[in-house]
Protein backbone atom coordinates (compact mmCIF):
# COMPACT_ATOMS: atom_id res chain seq x y z
CA UNK A 1 0.00 0.00 0.00
CA UNK A 2 1.43 3.14 -1.06
CA UNK A 3 1.83 5.95 1.90
CA UNK A 4 -0.30 9.41 0.98
CA UNK A 5 2.00 12.59 1.50
CA UNK A 6 0.10 15.42 3.24
CA UNK A 7 0.65 18.99 1.81
CA UNK A 8 -2.84 19.84 4.14
CA UNK A 9 -1.67 20.32 7.55
CA UNK A 10 -5.66 20.56 8.67
CA UNK A 11 -6.27 16.78 8.04
CA UNK A 12 -5.09 14.14 10.25
CA UNK A 13 -6.75 11.18 8.61
CA UNK A 14 -7.09 10.37 5.13
CA UNK A 15 -7.93 7.02 3.63
CA UNK A 16 -8.40 6.39 0.07
CA UNK A 17 -10.59 2.92 -0.77
CA UNK A 18 -9.30 1.56 1.81
CA UNK A 19 -9.79 -2.05 2.06
CA UNK A 20 -9.18 -5.34 4.05
CA UNK A 21 -9.85 -9.05 2.43
CA UNK A 22 -8.96 -11.83 4.69
CA UNK A 23 -8.13 -15.12 3.12
CA UNK A 24 -11.29 -17.01 3.55
CA UNK A 25 -12.70 -14.62 0.93
CA UNK A 26 -14.22 -11.98 3.71
CA UNK A 27 -13.75 -8.80 2.78
CA UNK A 28 -13.86 -6.85 6.21
CA UNK A 29 -13.54 -3.15 5.28
CA UNK A 30 -14.64 -2.44 1.17
CA UNK A 31 -13.35 1.12 -0.13
CA UNK A 32 -13.25 3.11 2.97
CA UNK A 33 -12.61 6.69 1.87
CA UNK A 34 -12.52 9.24 4.99
CA UNK A 35 -10.98 12.25 6.47
CA UNK A 36 -10.52 13.34 9.94
CA UNK A 37 -9.67 17.04 10.21
CA UNK A 38 -7.52 18.39 12.78
CA UNK A 39 -9.12 19.83 15.88
CA UNK A 40 -12.36 17.78 15.10
CA UNK A 41 -14.24 14.65 16.74
CA UNK A 42 -15.39 12.41 14.46
CA UNK A 43 -17.77 9.89 15.46
CA UNK A 44 -17.32 6.45 13.63
CA UNK A 45 -20.86 4.48 13.51
CA UNK A 46 -21.79 1.34 12.45
CA UNK A 47 -23.32 -1.95 13.58
CA UNK A 48 -21.38 -4.86 15.09
CA UNK A 49 -19.30 -6.37 12.18
CA UNK A 50 -19.71 -3.57 10.11
CA UNK A 51 -15.94 -2.65 9.64
CA UNK A 52 -15.36 -0.24 12.40
CA UNK A 53 -12.53 -1.98 14.73
CA UNK A 54 -11.02 -3.47 11.36
CA UNK A 55 -10.16 0.39 9.98
CA UNK A 56 -9.17 1.34 13.38
CA UNK A 57 -6.90 -1.60 13.14
CA UNK A 58 -5.34 -0.71 10.35
CA UNK A 59 -5.48 3.49 11.06
CA UNK A 60 -2.96 2.30 13.88
CA UNK A 61 -1.25 -0.22 11.60
CA UNK A 62 -1.68 -3.71 13.96
CA UNK A 63 -3.49 -4.68 10.29
CA UNK A 64 -2.24 -4.40 7.17
CA UNK A 65 -4.74 -3.07 4.29
CA UNK A 66 -5.06 -5.28 1.40
CA UNK A 67 -6.18 -2.41 -0.95
CA UNK A 68 -6.38 1.53 -1.06
CA UNK A 69 -4.18 4.72 0.88
CA UNK A 70 -3.81 5.99 4.19
CA UNK A 71 -2.09 8.61 5.60
CA UNK A 72 -2.18 8.86 9.65
CA UNK A 73 -0.88 12.15 11.37
CA UNK A 74 1.24 12.68 8.55
CA UNK A 75 2.63 9.15 7.67
CA UNK A 76 1.68 5.56 6.73
CA UNK A 77 -0.47 3.92 9.45
CA UNK A 78 2.09 2.06 11.50
CA UNK A 79 4.97 3.94 10.79
CA UNK A 80 6.69 4.58 14.54
CA UNK A 81 6.98 8.32 13.45
CA UNK A 82 3.10 8.86 13.01
CA UNK A 83 2.28 6.84 15.95
CA UNK A 84 4.15 8.53 18.38
CA UNK A 85 1.58 11.41 17.62
CA UNK A 86 -1.63 9.56 18.00
CA UNK A 87 -3.05 7.64 21.36
CA UNK A 88 -5.40 5.13 20.68
CA UNK A 89 -7.21 2.25 22.44
CA UNK A 90 -8.14 -0.21 20.15
CA UNK A 91 -10.96 -2.93 20.92
CA UNK A 92 -10.34 -2.94 25.05
CA UNK A 93 -6.98 -2.02 26.74
CA UNK A 94 -4.45 -4.31 26.55
CA UNK A 95 -2.14 -4.41 30.32
CA UNK A 96 -0.32 -6.66 32.23
CA UNK A 97 -2.66 -8.20 34.62
CA UNK A 98 0.01 -8.22 37.73
CA UNK A 99 0.96 -4.82 38.04
CA UNK A 100 -0.85 -1.97 39.20
CA UNK A 101 -2.46 0.56 37.23
CA UNK A 102 0.35 2.96 37.70
CA UNK A 103 2.87 0.91 37.14
CA UNK A 104 1.54 -0.01 33.66
CA UNK A 105 1.30 3.44 32.66
CA UNK A 106 4.76 4.32 33.31
CA UNK A 107 5.56 0.98 31.77
CA UNK A 108 3.83 2.67 28.75
CA UNK A 109 5.95 6.34 30.03
CA UNK A 110 8.84 4.11 29.34
CA UNK A 111 8.24 2.98 25.80
CA UNK A 112 7.45 6.10 24.62
CA UNK A 113 10.11 8.37 26.52
CA UNK A 114 7.19 9.98 27.85
CA UNK A 115 8.19 11.70 31.97
CA UNK A 116 6.92 10.01 34.64
CA UNK A 117 5.46 13.08 35.90
CA UNK A 118 2.47 12.96 33.10
CA UNK A 119 1.22 8.94 34.74
CA UNK A 120 -0.65 10.93 37.76
CA UNK A 121 -1.78 13.42 35.64
CA UNK A 122 -3.44 11.37 33.39
CA UNK A 123 -4.76 9.56 36.11
CA UNK A 124 -5.99 12.06 37.89
CA UNK A 125 -7.90 13.04 34.79
CA UNK A 126 -9.29 9.96 34.01
CA UNK A 127 -10.41 9.46 37.91
CA UNK A 128 -8.14 7.20 38.75
CA UNK A 129 -5.49 8.51 41.22
CA UNK A 130 -6.73 6.81 44.28
CA UNK A 131 -6.95 3.06 42.89
CA UNK A 132 -3.89 3.48 40.74
CA UNK A 133 -1.97 0.96 43.63
CA UNK A 134 -4.37 -2.22 42.93
CA UNK A 135 -3.37 -4.35 40.26
CA UNK A 136 -4.65 -4.26 36.64
CA UNK A 137 -6.42 -7.58 36.82
CA UNK A 138 -8.63 -6.72 39.71
CA UNK A 139 -9.64 -3.29 37.75
CA UNK A 140 -13.78 -3.06 37.34
CA UNK A 141 -14.11 -2.86 33.05
CA UNK A 142 -14.99 0.56 33.89
CA UNK A 143 -11.39 1.48 35.33
CA UNK A 144 -9.68 -0.83 32.70
CA UNK A 145 -11.31 1.27 30.12
CA UNK A 146 -10.64 4.13 31.61
CA UNK A 147 -6.63 2.83 32.08
CA UNK A 148 -6.93 2.56 28.32
CA UNK A 149 -7.43 5.97 27.89
CA UNK A 150 -5.10 7.24 30.24
CA UNK A 151 -2.44 5.10 28.11
CA UNK A 152 -3.89 7.05 25.14
CA UNK A 153 -3.45 10.32 26.43
CA UNK A 154 -0.28 9.99 28.60
CA UNK A 155 1.71 11.61 25.42
CA UNK A 156 -0.37 14.31 25.07
CA UNK A 157 -0.99 13.10 21.37
CA UNK A 158 -2.25 15.25 18.33
CA UNK A 159 -4.93 12.58 17.59
CA UNK A 160 -6.91 10.15 20.22
CA UNK A 161 -8.44 6.80 18.61
CA UNK A 162 -11.07 5.57 20.84
CA UNK A 163 -12.68 1.93 19.95
CA UNK A 164 -15.92 1.37 21.93
CA UNK A 165 -14.57 3.12 25.16
CA UNK A 166 -18.08 1.79 26.42
CA UNK A 167 -18.34 -2.02 25.23
CA UNK A 168 -18.89 -4.11 28.35
CA UNK A 169 -19.65 -1.30 30.85
CA UNK A 170 -22.71 -0.97 33.13
CA UNK A 171 -24.70 1.63 33.50
CA UNK A 172 -22.52 3.58 35.87
CA UNK A 173 -19.37 2.78 34.08
CA UNK A 174 -20.99 4.49 30.87
CA UNK A 175 -21.93 7.42 32.41
CA UNK A 176 -18.33 8.06 33.66
CA UNK A 177 -17.01 7.32 30.68
CA UNK A 178 -19.53 9.60 28.62
CA UNK A 179 -18.23 12.26 30.60
CA UNK A 180 -14.38 11.31 30.40
CA UNK A 181 -14.98 11.75 27.14
CA UNK A 182 -17.00 14.89 26.55
CA UNK A 183 -13.80 16.51 29.25
CA UNK A 184 -11.06 15.19 26.46
CA UNK A 185 -13.57 17.00 23.70
CA UNK A 186 -13.42 19.94 25.86
CA UNK A 187 -9.64 20.07 25.43
CA UNK A 188 -9.87 20.38 21.70
CA UNK A 189 -8.06 17.73 20.88
CA UNK A 190 -8.28 15.21 17.77
CA UNK A 191 -10.37 12.61 18.53
CA UNK A 192 -11.78 9.19 16.87
CA UNK A 193 -14.51 8.17 18.36
CA UNK A 194 -16.08 4.38 17.29
CA UNK A 195 -18.72 3.78 19.24
CA UNK A 196 -22.59 2.71 19.52
CA UNK A 197 -23.58 5.59 21.82
CA UNK A 198 -25.69 7.27 19.08
CA UNK A 199 -26.86 10.30 21.67
CA UNK A 200 -23.66 10.87 23.16
CA UNK A 201 -22.05 10.75 19.48
CA UNK A 202 -24.58 12.97 18.29
CA UNK A 203 -23.90 15.29 21.02
CA UNK A 204 -20.37 16.09 21.11
CA UNK A 205 -19.17 14.42 17.28
CA UNK A 206 -18.87 17.57 15.02
CA UNK A 207 -18.99 14.98 12.11
CA UNK A 208 -19.67 10.97 11.61
CA UNK A 209 -19.23 8.58 9.33
CA UNK A 210 -21.54 5.71 9.03
CA UNK A 211 -19.77 1.67 8.18
CA UNK A 212 -22.21 -0.87 7.12
CA UNK A 213 -20.83 -4.19 5.60
CA UNK A 214 -17.56 -2.31 5.44
CA UNK A 215 -18.46 0.14 3.22
CA UNK A 216 -18.92 4.15 4.30
CA UNK A 217 -22.25 4.96 3.66
CA UNK A 218 -22.14 8.41 4.63
CA UNK A 219 -19.34 10.93 6.16
CA UNK A 220 -21.35 14.13 7.02
CA UNK A 221 -21.41 16.89 10.05
CA UNK A 222 -24.06 16.19 12.59
CA UNK A 223 -26.37 18.59 10.98
CA UNK A 224 -25.60 17.54 7.57
CA UNK A 225 -26.39 13.82 8.88
CA UNK A 226 -29.74 14.94 10.99
CA UNK A 227 -31.37 16.60 8.04
CA UNK A 228 -33.96 19.28 8.49
CA UNK A 229 -36.00 19.53 10.91
CA UNK A 230 -39.69 19.06 10.10
CA UNK A 231 -43.24 18.88 11.71
CA UNK A 232 -44.94 16.00 12.73
CA UNK A 233 -49.12 16.13 12.02
CA UNK A 234 -51.57 14.11 13.68
CA UNK A 235 -55.20 14.63 11.89
CA UNK A 236 -58.06 12.40 11.19
CA UNK A 237 -58.64 11.37 8.82
CA UNK A 238 -55.61 10.97 8.06
CA UNK A 239 -55.62 9.63 4.55
CA UNK A 240 -57.52 13.21 3.58
CA UNK A 241 -54.82 15.31 5.82
CA UNK A 242 -51.93 13.58 3.78
CA UNK A 243 -53.41 14.06 0.64
CA UNK A 244 -54.34 17.88 1.31
CA UNK A 245 -50.62 18.96 2.61
CA UNK A 246 -49.56 17.17 -0.19
CA UNK A 247 -51.31 18.85 -3.05
CA UNK A 248 -50.47 22.30 -1.23
CA UNK A 249 -46.63 21.86 -0.03
CA UNK A 250 -45.52 18.85 -2.36
CA UNK A 251 -45.72 15.19 -2.56
CA UNK A 252 -41.48 15.17 -1.55
CA UNK A 253 -42.54 17.06 1.79
CA UNK A 254 -44.96 15.06 2.94
CA UNK A 255 -44.06 11.65 4.10
CA UNK A 256 -46.51 8.97 6.21
CA UNK A 257 -45.03 7.73 9.31
CA UNK A 258 -46.69 5.39 12.44
CA UNK A 259 -49.73 6.98 11.81
CA UNK A 260 -48.79 10.50 11.58
CA UNK A 261 -47.68 12.51 8.59
CA UNK A 262 -44.28 14.57 8.49
CA UNK A 263 -43.86 17.42 6.61
CA UNK A 264 -39.60 18.61 5.87
CA UNK A 265 -40.52 21.88 6.51
CA UNK A 266 -39.47 24.86 9.39
CA UNK A 267 -41.07 24.34 12.63
CA UNK A 268 -42.43 28.06 12.46
CA UNK A 269 -44.34 27.20 9.82
CA UNK A 270 -46.80 25.30 12.35
CA UNK A 271 -49.46 27.32 12.05
CA UNK A 272 -49.99 27.33 8.44
CA UNK A 273 -50.79 23.77 8.33
CA UNK A 274 -52.40 23.76 11.01
CA UNK A 275 -54.89 26.26 9.42
CA UNK A 276 -54.68 24.74 6.10
CA UNK A 277 -56.17 21.50 8.22
CA UNK A 278 -59.14 22.80 9.84
CA UNK A 279 -60.15 25.21 6.60
CA UNK A 280 -60.57 21.96 5.03
CA UNK A 281 -62.72 20.21 8.12
CA UNK A 282 -60.36 17.85 9.60
CA UNK A 283 -60.08 17.28 13.12
CA UNK A 284 -56.43 18.70 14.30
CA UNK A 285 -54.83 16.17 17.38
CA UNK A 286 -51.39 17.73 16.89
CA UNK A 287 -49.43 19.57 15.24
CA UNK A 288 -45.38 19.78 16.66
CA UNK A 289 -41.97 20.18 15.77
CA UNK A 290 -39.39 17.41 15.51
CA UNK A 291 -36.49 16.67 15.02
CA UNK A 292 -34.72 13.80 13.20
CA UNK A 293 -32.24 11.92 16.09
CA UNK A 294 -28.67 10.37 15.29
CA UNK A 295 -30.41 7.31 16.10
CA UNK A 296 -33.23 7.22 13.31
CA UNK A 297 -30.53 8.49 10.88
CA UNK A 298 -28.15 5.51 11.97
CA UNK A 299 -31.34 2.83 11.49
CA UNK A 300 -32.10 4.06 7.81
CA UNK A 301 -28.65 4.13 6.85
CA UNK A 302 -27.51 0.78 8.55
CA UNK A 303 -30.75 -0.73 7.10
CA UNK A 304 -31.10 -2.22 10.65
CA UNK A 305 -34.51 -2.51 11.97
CA UNK A 306 -35.08 0.02 15.33
CA UNK A 307 -36.11 -1.54 18.05
CA UNK B 1 12.85 -8.22 32.70
CA UNK B 2 12.49 -7.45 36.24
CA UNK B 3 8.73 -6.36 34.93
CA UNK B 4 8.27 -9.64 34.24
CA UNK B 5 7.81 -12.51 36.68
CA UNK B 6 8.13 -15.46 34.60
CA UNK B 7 12.01 -14.68 34.27
CA UNK B 8 12.17 -14.45 38.10
CA UNK B 9 10.09 -17.66 38.48
CA UNK B 10 11.95 -19.37 35.85
CA UNK B 11 15.56 -19.01 37.25
CA UNK B 12 13.68 -19.45 40.49
CA UNK B 13 12.63 -23.19 39.08
CA UNK B 14 15.85 -23.48 37.45
CA UNK B 15 17.87 -23.39 40.81
CA UNK B 16 15.33 -25.54 42.62
CA UNK B 17 16.12 -28.09 39.89
CA UNK B 18 20.02 -27.71 40.77
CA UNK B 19 18.84 -28.23 44.84
CA UNK B 20 16.40 -30.81 44.49
CA UNK B 21 18.83 -32.85 41.89
CA UNK B 22 21.91 -32.50 44.21
CA UNK B 23 20.10 -33.59 46.89
CA UNK B 24 18.32 -36.51 45.33
CA UNK B 25 21.82 -37.69 44.32
CA UNK B 26 23.61 -36.60 48.28
CA UNK B 27 20.72 -38.85 49.21
CA UNK B 28 21.82 -41.67 47.25
CA UNK B 29 25.54 -41.05 48.06
CA UNK B 30 24.65 -41.20 51.86
CA UNK B 31 22.84 -44.21 51.37
CA UNK B 32 24.79 -46.85 49.79
CA UNK B 33 28.83 -46.73 50.28
CA UNK B 34 30.18 -48.33 47.85
CA UNK B 35 32.18 -48.00 45.12
CA UNK B 36 29.74 -46.66 42.49
CA UNK B 37 28.42 -43.81 45.15
CA UNK B 38 32.21 -42.88 45.38
CA UNK B 39 32.11 -41.71 42.09
CA UNK B 40 28.86 -40.51 42.13
CA UNK B 41 30.27 -38.00 45.21
CA UNK B 42 33.55 -37.42 43.05
CA UNK B 43 30.70 -35.43 40.10
CA UNK B 44 29.02 -33.74 43.49
CA UNK B 45 32.12 -31.88 44.63
CA UNK B 46 32.82 -28.19 43.94
CA UNK B 47 35.39 -28.90 41.75
CA UNK B 48 32.85 -30.76 38.99
CA UNK B 49 30.29 -28.24 39.78
CA UNK B 50 30.37 -26.58 36.22
CA UNK B 51 29.69 -30.29 34.71
CA UNK B 52 27.12 -30.68 36.76
CA UNK B 53 25.24 -27.63 35.98
CA UNK B 54 25.30 -29.34 32.27
CA UNK B 55 24.31 -32.48 32.96
CA UNK B 56 21.07 -30.87 34.32
CA UNK B 57 20.68 -27.79 31.92
CA UNK B 58 19.46 -30.21 29.46
CA UNK B 59 16.84 -30.81 29.51
CA UNK B 60 15.42 -29.84 32.78
CA UNK B 61 16.73 -26.44 32.81
CA UNK B 62 16.49 -25.87 28.63
CA UNK B 63 12.43 -26.64 29.43
CA UNK B 64 12.17 -23.96 32.01
CA UNK B 65 13.72 -21.90 29.32
CA UNK B 66 11.52 -22.86 26.77
CA UNK B 67 8.24 -22.29 28.76
CA UNK B 68 9.46 -18.69 29.74
CA UNK B 69 10.15 -17.53 26.30
CA UNK B 70 6.72 -19.12 25.23
CA UNK B 71 4.85 -17.93 28.46
CA UNK B 72 6.06 -14.12 27.78
CA UNK B 73 4.82 -13.72 23.86
CA UNK B 74 2.31 -15.97 24.05
CA UNK B 75 1.00 -14.06 27.10
CA UNK B 76 1.27 -10.70 25.58
CA UNK B 77 -0.81 -11.76 22.50
CA UNK B 78 -3.67 -13.01 25.23
CA UNK B 79 -3.46 -9.95 27.40
CA UNK B 80 -3.04 -7.54 24.56
CA UNK B 81 0.35 -6.23 25.75
CA UNK B 82 1.78 -6.43 21.87
CA UNK B 83 -1.45 -4.66 20.58
CA UNK B 84 -0.39 -1.73 23.49
CA UNK B 85 3.13 -2.04 22.33
CA UNK B 86 2.85 -1.94 19.12
CA UNK B 87 0.47 1.15 18.82
CA UNK B 88 2.99 3.12 20.65
CA UNK B 89 5.16 3.33 17.99
CA UNK B 90 8.25 1.33 18.37
CA UNK B 91 8.42 -1.03 15.17
CA UNK B 92 7.81 -4.44 15.02
CA UNK B 93 11.19 -4.85 13.90
CA UNK B 94 12.57 -2.87 17.25
CA UNK B 95 10.09 -4.71 19.42
CA UNK B 96 11.75 -8.32 18.06
CA UNK B 97 15.22 -7.46 18.65
CA UNK B 98 14.68 -5.62 22.27
CA UNK B 99 12.86 -9.26 23.25
CA UNK B 100 15.54 -11.52 21.93
CA UNK B 101 17.89 -9.38 23.69
CA UNK B 102 16.32 -9.63 26.70
CA UNK B 103 15.87 -13.25 26.43
CA UNK B 104 19.49 -13.55 26.13
CA UNK B 105 20.19 -11.47 29.11
CA UNK B 106 17.58 -13.13 31.41
CA UNK B 107 19.19 -16.16 30.13
CA UNK B 108 22.43 -14.96 31.49
CA UNK B 109 21.25 -14.30 34.69
CA UNK B 110 19.30 -17.46 35.23
CA UNK B 111 22.74 -18.97 34.10
CA UNK B 112 24.70 -17.17 36.65
CA UNK B 113 22.15 -18.34 39.62
CA UNK B 114 22.38 -22.01 38.53
CA UNK B 115 26.12 -22.00 38.95
CA UNK B 116 26.02 -19.84 42.18
CA UNK B 117 22.98 -22.74 43.54
CA UNK B 118 25.06 -25.60 42.17
CA UNK B 119 28.12 -24.29 44.18
CA UNK B 120 26.29 -24.02 47.08
CA UNK B 121 24.56 -27.29 46.86
CA UNK B 122 28.17 -28.87 45.87
CA UNK B 123 29.94 -27.33 48.74
CA UNK B 124 26.76 -28.61 50.99
CA UNK B 125 27.87 -32.63 49.67
CA UNK B 126 31.57 -31.65 50.60
CA UNK B 127 30.60 -30.63 54.16
CA UNK B 128 28.01 -33.42 54.77
CA UNK B 129 30.62 -35.60 53.17
CA UNK B 130 33.68 -34.35 55.01
CA UNK B 131 35.55 -33.40 51.46
CA UNK B 132 37.63 -30.99 51.07
CA UNK B 133 36.45 -27.95 49.21
CA UNK B 134 38.72 -27.56 46.33
CA UNK B 135 37.19 -24.81 43.13
CA UNK B 136 37.11 -26.00 39.50
CA UNK B 137 40.10 -24.22 37.17
CA UNK B 138 38.61 -21.18 35.76
CA UNK B 139 38.61 -21.57 32.10
CA UNK B 140 36.71 -25.08 31.96
CA UNK B 141 34.28 -23.59 33.93
CA UNK B 142 33.96 -20.38 32.51
CA UNK B 143 33.65 -22.56 28.89
CA UNK B 144 30.53 -24.65 30.85
CA UNK B 145 28.74 -21.07 31.61
CA UNK B 146 28.79 -20.07 28.20
CA UNK B 147 27.78 -23.33 26.59
CA UNK B 148 24.79 -23.04 29.52
CA UNK B 149 24.14 -19.82 28.62
CA UNK B 150 23.78 -20.49 25.08
CA UNK B 151 21.66 -24.03 25.04
CA UNK B 152 19.26 -21.83 27.57
CA UNK B 153 19.26 -18.80 25.43
CA UNK B 154 18.55 -21.70 22.19
CA UNK B 155 15.09 -23.18 24.25
CA UNK B 156 14.11 -19.78 25.28
CA UNK B 157 14.01 -17.96 22.00
CA UNK B 158 12.39 -21.32 20.22
CA UNK B 159 9.77 -20.75 23.05
CA UNK B 160 9.42 -17.58 22.02
CA UNK B 161 8.85 -17.76 18.66
CA UNK B 162 6.85 -20.77 19.56
CA UNK B 163 4.64 -18.30 21.38
CA UNK B 164 4.41 -15.67 18.23
CA UNK B 165 3.38 -18.49 15.62
CA UNK B 166 0.75 -19.49 18.23
CA UNK B 167 -0.08 -16.25 19.61
CA UNK B 168 -1.20 -17.90 22.62
CA UNK B 169 1.30 -19.40 25.61
CA UNK B 170 -0.83 -22.86 25.57
CA UNK B 171 -0.36 -24.07 22.70
CA UNK B 172 3.29 -22.80 22.31
CA UNK B 173 3.71 -24.42 25.45
CA UNK B 174 2.59 -27.96 24.81
CA UNK B 175 4.22 -27.88 20.72
CA UNK B 176 7.34 -26.92 22.73
CA UNK B 177 7.89 -29.51 25.49
CA UNK B 178 6.45 -32.42 23.41
CA UNK B 179 8.98 -31.60 20.89
CA UNK B 180 11.64 -31.43 22.96
CA UNK B 181 10.73 -34.42 25.47
CA UNK B 182 9.08 -36.38 23.30
CA UNK B 183 9.47 -35.97 19.37
CA UNK B 184 13.04 -35.18 18.99
CA UNK B 185 13.75 -38.11 20.93
CA UNK B 186 11.42 -40.61 18.96
CA UNK B 187 13.03 -39.39 15.66
CA UNK B 188 16.84 -39.63 17.19
CA UNK B 189 16.31 -43.09 17.64
CA UNK B 190 14.51 -44.10 15.12
CA UNK B 191 17.25 -42.41 12.73
CA UNK B 192 20.40 -44.15 14.59
CA UNK B 193 19.09 -47.20 14.33
CA UNK B 194 18.86 -46.88 10.53
CA UNK B 195 22.36 -46.59 10.63
CA UNK B 196 23.15 -44.22 7.56
CA UNK B 197 20.21 -41.71 8.17
CA UNK B 198 22.24 -41.38 11.82
CA UNK B 199 23.45 -37.96 10.54
CA UNK B 200 19.40 -36.61 10.79
CA UNK B 201 20.27 -36.58 14.36
CA UNK B 202 22.75 -33.66 13.90
CA UNK B 203 19.25 -31.32 12.42
CA UNK B 204 18.08 -31.67 16.23
CA UNK B 205 19.14 -28.54 18.32
CA UNK B 206 18.45 -30.77 21.48
CA UNK B 207 21.08 -33.62 20.25
CA UNK B 208 23.37 -30.30 19.93
CA UNK B 209 22.86 -29.11 23.15
CA UNK B 210 23.83 -32.38 24.58
CA UNK B 211 26.93 -32.59 22.44
CA UNK B 212 28.16 -29.55 23.71
CA UNK B 213 27.10 -29.77 27.56
CA UNK B 214 29.06 -33.27 27.20
CA UNK B 215 31.83 -31.97 25.74
CA UNK B 216 32.65 -29.40 28.38
CA UNK B 217 31.66 -31.84 30.74
CA UNK B 218 34.27 -33.84 30.15
CA UNK B 219 32.29 -37.15 29.25
CA UNK B 220 31.38 -38.20 32.45
CA UNK B 221 28.17 -37.71 33.55
CA UNK B 222 26.26 -37.22 30.11
CA UNK B 223 25.15 -40.45 28.83
CA UNK B 224 26.26 -40.29 25.16
CA UNK B 225 23.34 -41.35 22.51
CA UNK B 226 22.43 -40.00 18.91
CA UNK B 227 25.15 -38.60 16.72
CA UNK B 228 28.67 -37.66 17.49
CA UNK B 229 29.11 -34.06 17.25
CA UNK B 230 31.81 -31.97 18.35
CA UNK B 231 31.79 -29.41 20.07
CA UNK B 232 32.61 -26.75 17.62
CA UNK B 233 29.94 -28.19 15.54
CA UNK B 234 27.22 -28.03 18.23
CA UNK B 235 28.13 -24.20 19.29
CA UNK B 236 27.74 -23.16 15.52
CA UNK B 237 24.59 -25.37 15.07
CA UNK B 238 22.74 -24.12 18.19
CA UNK B 239 23.92 -20.50 16.99
CA UNK B 240 22.14 -21.06 13.84
CA UNK B 241 19.33 -22.55 15.83
CA UNK B 242 19.02 -19.37 17.60
CA UNK B 243 19.18 -17.78 14.47
CA UNK B 244 16.63 -19.44 12.95
CA UNK B 245 14.35 -19.17 16.19
CA UNK B 246 14.77 -15.52 16.05
CA UNK B 247 13.98 -14.87 12.13
CA UNK B 248 10.63 -17.30 12.27
CA UNK B 249 9.92 -15.25 14.86
CA UNK B 250 10.22 -12.00 13.22
CA UNK B 251 9.03 -12.84 10.08
CA UNK B 252 5.82 -14.18 11.51
CA UNK B 253 5.67 -10.79 13.91
CA UNK B 254 5.88 -8.64 11.57
CA UNK B 255 3.84 -10.03 8.38
CA UNK B 256 0.46 -11.19 10.14
CA UNK B 257 -2.10 -8.80 11.59
CA UNK B 258 -2.48 -7.88 15.43
CA UNK B 259 -5.96 -8.96 16.27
Amino acid sequence: MAATTFGDMDTLIETHGLTKRYGNGVTAVDGVTMTVRRGEVYGFLGPNGAGKTTTLRMLVGLVKPTGGTACVAGFSPGDPRGLRRIGSMIEGPGFYPYLSGRENLRVVADYTATDQKRVDEVLDEVDLLSRAHRKFGTYSMGMKQRIGVAAALLKDPELIVLDEPTNGLDPQGMAEMRKLVRDLVSDNRTVLLSSHLLGEVEHICDRVGVIRAGRLVKEASVEDLLGAQGVLVQAEPIDDAARILASVWGESIVTRQNGHIRLRTEPSRSWEIAAQLVQAGLRVNEVRPVDRSMEEAFFQLTGEKQG
Amino acid sequence: MVRRPAFMVGAALQMATMVVTYSALGYQVAQHANGQSGRLLTTLLPDRFPQMVGVIAYPACAAVALVVGALWTGSDYGWGTLKTTLTLGPGRINVMLARAVTITLSCGVATLAVFAMAAICSVGVAAFNDQPVTWPAYMPSLQAGVATWLVLTCYAQLGLALGVVFRQPAAALGVGLVYLAIFEGIVVSFVTGLGSYAWVGKLFDGQNAAALLRAVGNGQTTPAAGPAIGPGEATLALALFLLAWLVVATVFQCTRDVT
